[in-house]
Order: C-alpha cells, then sequence, then structure tokens
C-alpha cells in the first residue's frame, strides 16, 4: 500500500498508468485529506516554476564566445606537444655538445700572459720547453730546448719577429733571457705565432 | 528576426557537420542555442555564479575540443547535459576537498563579492530561495532533481546522463520532492 506522498508524487510526475490516473483522480475526490495534501503539495511544487524565469543579464551569454576563443588562443600558445619538446630537447642536447666542443678547443687557445701569471718561473721555463705540459723531468726539458732553439731560428728567418728582436737573437741569446728581456705584448705576439706555427 | 528563426530551425547534426568542415559560426550557433541551458544546470548545481562560470567555460572548452569526435550515437543536448553535469559535480568536490583543508577562504570571499548576472531585487530574492532548497539537497538528489524539474528531462534521458538506472532515478527525485516540500512547509513556518 504506498502512501499518500508517494501517490501524490507519482501522479505529479506522470508515473501511474491511465487506469492508475483514473483511480487516483477518483479517489481525490473522495478523500478528503488526499485532495488537502495534494493541494498543498501541488501550490508549492508549482512556486518552484518561478525559478524558471529569472531574469539575468543577457551581456554575460553575448560574452561567452569571444572568452571562449581568447582562452583557446591562450591554451595554444602556451601548449608545448610532446613531440616539440622531444625535438627541442635534442636540439638543445646538440648544440651543447657542440658548445662543449667548442669550450674545450678554446682552451687551447690561452694566451702566453694569462699562462705566465699563474706559473713560476721554472714552470714556465718547463712549460715552454715540453709542448704546453709540465716537465717533470728537466733533462728532457733541455733535450728538447735545442730543437726549440731551432724552430724559432727558422722563425726568424722566415722574418716572423722584428728586426730588434731578430737581432738580440743572432746575439746568441737564448730563449728564457728574450722572454726576460722583451715587453709583455711583445712575448705574447710571440707566443701566439709560435702556437699559430705549431712550435708547442 | 527571420535569419533567427532560420537558424534556430538548423538541427545540431548540420550544425556539428559544418563545424567539423571548419565553419566556426556554426559552433557560435550551437553555444548561443545551449549556453543558457549549461549556466543554468550548472548555476543551480553549484549555488553562485561564479563556480557555474567555471563550469561554463570548462563545457564550452571540452566542446570545442571534442565535438569534431562526436557521433551522434546519443542526442547532443544529453551529450552537453552528461558533460556540464560531470563538470559541476567535480567541481562541488574539489570545494568540499578545499573546505576539508580550510583553503577556500578566499574562494568564500570571491563569491562574496562576485558580480551576479542576476538583476533585480526580485530575481536576487528568487535565486537566493533556490540555492537554500537546492543546496541542501545531496548532490545526487540535487542532480535529479535539478534534471527533472528545471532541464525537464525524462528518466530514459537522465539515466543516459548520469548512468543510473530509472529506477534509481525515480527513487533519487521522490527523495528530493520529499525534502523539498517538507524544506517549502518549514519556510512557511
Amino acid at each position: 500500500m504506498k502512501k499518500i506522498e508517494e501517490k501524490i508524487f507519482d501522479y505529479l510526475d506522470n508515473r501511474m498508468s491511465s487506469a492508475e490516473k483514473a483511480a487516483f483522480r477518483k479517489e481525490l475526490e473522495q478523500n478528503a485529506e488526499l485532495k488537502k495534501r495534494f493541494q498543498e503539495i501541488y501550490r508549492k511544487l508549482q512556486s518552484l516554476n518561478e525559478f524558471k524565469n529569472i531574469e539575468v543579464n543577457e551581456l554575460y551569454f553575448n560574452s561567452l564566445i569571444p572568452r571562449l576563443k581568447t582562452s583557446e588562443r591562450e591554451r595554444k600558445f602556451y601548449i608545448i606537444k610532446p613531440a616539440y619538446a622531444a625535438i627541442t630537447m635534442i636540439l638543445i642536447a646538440f648544440i651543447a655538445t657542440f658548445m662543449f666542443r667548442e669550450f674545450s678547443t678554446s682552451r687551447q687557445t690561452v694566451t702566453f700572459s694569462q699562462i705566465e701569471e699563474n706559473l713560476s718561473a721554472e714552470e714556465l721555463y718547463r712549460f715552454a720547453l715540453h709542448d704546453g705540459i709540465l716537465a717533470e723531468d728537466i733533462s728532457l726539458a733541455a733535450e728538447i730546448d735545442s730543437g726549440i732553439n731551432q724552430q724559432i731560428d727558422e722563425l726568424i728567418e722566415n722574418e716572423l719577429f722584428s728586426e730588434s728582436v731578430q737581432d738580440y737573437l743572432t746575439d746568441n741569446s737564448d730563449y728564457l733571457s728574450l722572454m726576460l728581456d722583451i715587453s709583455d705584448s711583445e712575448a705574447e705576439r710571440i707566443y701566439t705565432q709560435l702556437i699559430n706555427k705549431k712550435i708547442f | 528576426m527571420i535569419v533567427e528563426k532560420i537558424t534556430e530551425s538548423i538541427p545540431d547534426s548540420v550544425l556539428v557537420k559544418r563545424f567539423i568542415e571548419g565553419d566556426e559560426s556554426s559552433f557560435n550557433k550551437l553555444i548561443e542555442r545551449y549556453q543558457k541551458k549549461i549556466y543554468w544546470h550548472a548555476r543551480r548545481m553549484t549555488g553562485n555564479h561564479l563556480d557555474a562560470d567555471e563550469v561554463v567555460q570548462e563545457v564550452l572548452i571540452v566542446l570545442y575540443k571534442k565535438l569534431k569526435d562526436f557521433e551522434f550515437k546519443s542526442s547532443l543536448y544529453t551529450w552537453i547535459y552528461k558533460i556540464t553535469t560531470t563538470r559541476s559535480i567535480n567541481l562541488i568536490n574539489r570545494n568540499k576537498v578545499k573546505k576539508i583543508f580550510s583553503i577556500n577562504e578566499a574562494d568564500a570571499e570571491r563569491i562574496a563579492k562576485q558580480e551576479d548576472i542576476v538583476d533585480g531585487i526580485i530575481n536576487k530574492q528568487k535565486i537566493e530561495r533556490m540555492n537554500n532548497l537546492l543546496q541542501k539537497l545531496p548532490v545526487k538528489q540535487r542532480e535529479v532533481f535539478i534534471l527533472r524539474n528545471f532541464d525537464e528531462l525524462g528518466y530514459e534521458e537522465i539515466s543516459e546522463i548520469t548512468g543510473k538506472s530509472v529506477g534509481a532515478l525515480k527513487a533519487n527525485y521522490f527523495h528530493a520532492l520529499k525534502k523539498i516540500t517538507e524544506m517549502m512547509s518549514n519556510e512557511e513556518d
């Protein structure tokens, strides 16, 4: 047996068959309590209809599509697709590798004045005699010394140095004396020229 | 006026097809057709303009992105309601979590300060009363009540939207109606 409310809701919600509806209407005429409750519920539910027609500012709805388009543009601008991200990562890795190689190469072109600032006189001498690597064995450096001097002579012959330096060297001054006597800028220039000629 | 009537008579399927072919104005027409339904469903579910607006924006973005994949296995409007109701419930749940961790105080302040789109004192009173009733219903009952009573959808359609059986929906609607009428009685007292 259904409760009164359940019957009323079923009727108002159109859940009854035609026969059930006819029986409910008949009962409604005969049952005062059912009729009173039905009218009460019906009135309340009817009052809910006022919530269906609430007036709003139409400008809001007019703004929806432009806002959507704007947000879509922004979204497209900021979004990074996985494929693009992968390509970018590969490019960064490639550039980084290339830069590292350049950096490694550039280490070989350090200037003479920079070396001179950081090395003692003895270390400098060893450096000059042993292809830029500090020679542990001074006797080995001495062996190389003669070879270096020979090459310097060849350079002099090829007019590598200024005339004044050339005169100095032809007076049998050794390499270390030359380094101590000439100016920093001139020593720098000589060193650079030697590197370029791959003497060290 | 004549142009508007012609536009209104164009079926959803035709507008979707045109949009897929690249006609953006067809998408605009579809949005114009459904935007109020989306807004009011979200508004009744969430209870305030700010959250409803967030839901509307989310729904429009989903429609814009996914409409091209829509195959008309169901009607467009049930699909739109499905997205709207899902997004609304998601937002309600998010807000609940924020409330638990007390991090939505700023949100509450924003909601209080929001510029509502409802015009006039009478309309504001109506919407306040509607919110008082609807927000006291559990979310599931609220969802069914709104779809049935305000969106005037049939149980079969609501079943398609919510994924619940018709029997369960009828039970939910019955409980919602009972609670609403009880609350209205208390208001009168």
